[in-house]
């Protein structure tokens, strides 16, 4: 049984470094494929594939920053560090910028540790008083962001624009409705762009790893706004980590390197406590926590502590294999054609696209492309395009 | 570009919104045709209503085909009547939400 657990696990890794490294093939279709899997095949166990399941996410968490940085292809979770990213690439520097990301990450660990307590008595009991004031929470949160634009009316029409979008989206017959909703809206619409924007070549300096320096005083500015924020934001639906990275950074200033710290923490802290909130709360967080609930319908206080092992082995061995792929990618990203590398990347996103959804599916990829173009091209945030989860949830908790 | 992509993003809306309202439901006439439906799918339904199940708020109408159909707006009594439903199928709960009743 232990020997079938870490080989699960190795598997696991292996593929949350895959699905973090190919831009478009997400967790959650790994997970749903074998969530199906375990359904027709006996000999897998379910702590085999909840073991599998956890390793996996967590590394995607750890792996997936490589691509934005380096290839400007980021998924909902990750788009926020393509900006100060691109700065730290274009110094030559994109190497640092993901080991920043990296340490984000590993301090989540710590993070995860000391609110999973605080999820498993506590939360149970105020969960109920806040579950009623969701829609007026989620409200709140999207009035603040618009409010904070400095160009409020184009915001307003994109935050509409993506809500509509998103409300057709979940009820309309779209096969695997988020794939091609969130591609478009964060992925394709940033490569086309950088599509067709002028070629830069810059030579990537590989920093010694004890030389890409985070001080005490910025790993504090950094954490404590990211406790404070992403445990909150984790077990409220329709919020990704890019709402609690936005309030976290914008109630705590910060600089590139701390921002890319707190993008990188939010991921994978998100991701950790939604297994916590499934066992507290017996409520799916994340399409990772969702496949687990569809395997094992109840979490056990053990099933929670191998979890909890899991994350921990994973987060630090995802550690070590994020600097070295980022070395790999520092050493070769000036020696390849950006263009090609960008134009291979969309063939790949639209041919997944093809083979997952339906013809819906591609009206809604080519929609959500154009609408996430229109807002990066019109210089508004693309928090906003969030709003394609969080309408769709506010109608639900007031219809 | 910009003008380019928020017309794209304005039709694509529009076209959504037109398949909401207009797309021509596809008929099912047993529980095997239930495993090709995907969530949200538009259906129409016709069969006679061999069981009604009445709750708080909602009532479940059981066919002589053994579909089951989730009503909120229906006044009963169905039973025995044949009925042909408009309804959009819940992938979740493995039933028909009616829309429309006949």
């Amino acid at each position: 049984m232990i020997l079938e657990l870490i080989l699960v696990f190795l598997l696991g890794i292996l593929s949350g470094t895959f699905t973090g490294l190919a831009p478009g093939i997400h967790i959650n279709l790994i997970a749903a494929i074998l969530v199906s899997l375990v359904s027709k095949f006996s000999f897998i166990s379910p702590l085999s594939a909840v073991t599998f399941i956890v390793a996996m996410s967590i590394t995607h968490t750890f792996i997936d920053f490589i691509p934005s940085i380096y290839l400007g292809a980021p998924e909902e979770g990750t788009f926020l560090s393509i900006l100060p990213g691109h700065e730290l690439f274009l110094e030559g520097k994109a190497h640092s910028a993901v080991v920043y990301t990296l340490y984000g990450c590993l301090s989540a660990l710590l993070v995860i540790l000391i609110f999973t307590p605080i999820y498993i008595y506590i939360l149970p009991v105020i969960y109920e008083s806040i579950n009623n004031i969701v829609p007026f929470l989620l409200i709140f949160i999207s009035c603040y962001i618009l409010l904070r634009e400095e160009k409020i009316f184009l915001s307003f029409c994109v935050f509409a624009l993506a809500g509509a979008l998103g409300f057709l989206v979940f009820n309309n017959p779209v096969k695997d409705p988020l794939l091609p909703l969130l591609s478009g809206l964060f992925g394709l619409s940033n490569l086309f762009i950088s599509l067709n924007s002028n070629e830069i070549k810059v030579k990537q300096k590989i920093e010694n790893f004890k030389k890409i320096k985070f001080s005490l005083k910025e790993f504090f500015k950094s954490i404590i706004p990211v406790s404070i924020f992403t445990p909150l934001f984790s077990f409220l639906p329709g919020l990704s980590s890019s709402h609690s990275a936005t309030f976290a950074s914008e109630l705590f200033p910060q600089e590139r390197k701390g921002f890319l710290f707190t993008v990188g923490a939010v991921n994978t802290i998100m991701m950790g406590l939604s297994f916590v909130a499934l066992y507290s709360l017996g409520k799916t967080r994340s399409g990772s926590s969702a496949a687990i609930h569809d395997i094992m319908n109840t979490l056990t206080l053990h099933n929670l502590f191998i979890i909890l092992i899991v994350i921990i082995i994973s987060g630090i061995l995802s550690f070590y294999i994020g600097i070295n792929i980022s070395r790999v990618f520092a050493k070769i990203v000036s020696k390849i054609s950006y263009k090609k590398v960008t134009l291979l990347v969309i063939i790949i996103l639209f041919i997944i696209n093809c083979i997952f959804t339906n013809s819906l599916g591609i009206l809604v990829l080519i929609t959500s492309t154009a609408l996430g173009m229109f807002t990066i091209l019109s210089d508004t945030r693309r928090i906003n395009l969030m709003a394609c989860l969080i309408i769709p949830v506010i109608f639900y908790y007031l219809y | 570009m910009r003008r380019l992509s928020f017309l794209i993003a304005i039709i694509g809306i529009f076209s959504l919104c037109f398949y909401t309202f207009f797309s021509v439901p596809l008929e099912i006439s047993d529980q095997k045709q239930i495993k090709y439906l995907l969530d949200n799918q538009k259906v129409l339904i016709k069969g006679k209503v061999v069981r009604e199940n009445v709750y708080e708020d909602r009532i479940i109408l059981t066919l002589n085909n053994n579909l089951s159909l989730s009503c909120e707006f229906c006044i009963p009594p169905y039973k025995n009547n044949n009925i042909t439903a408009i309804a959009i199928y819940d992938n979740f709960y493995k039933n028909f939400e009616i829309k429309e009743l006949k």
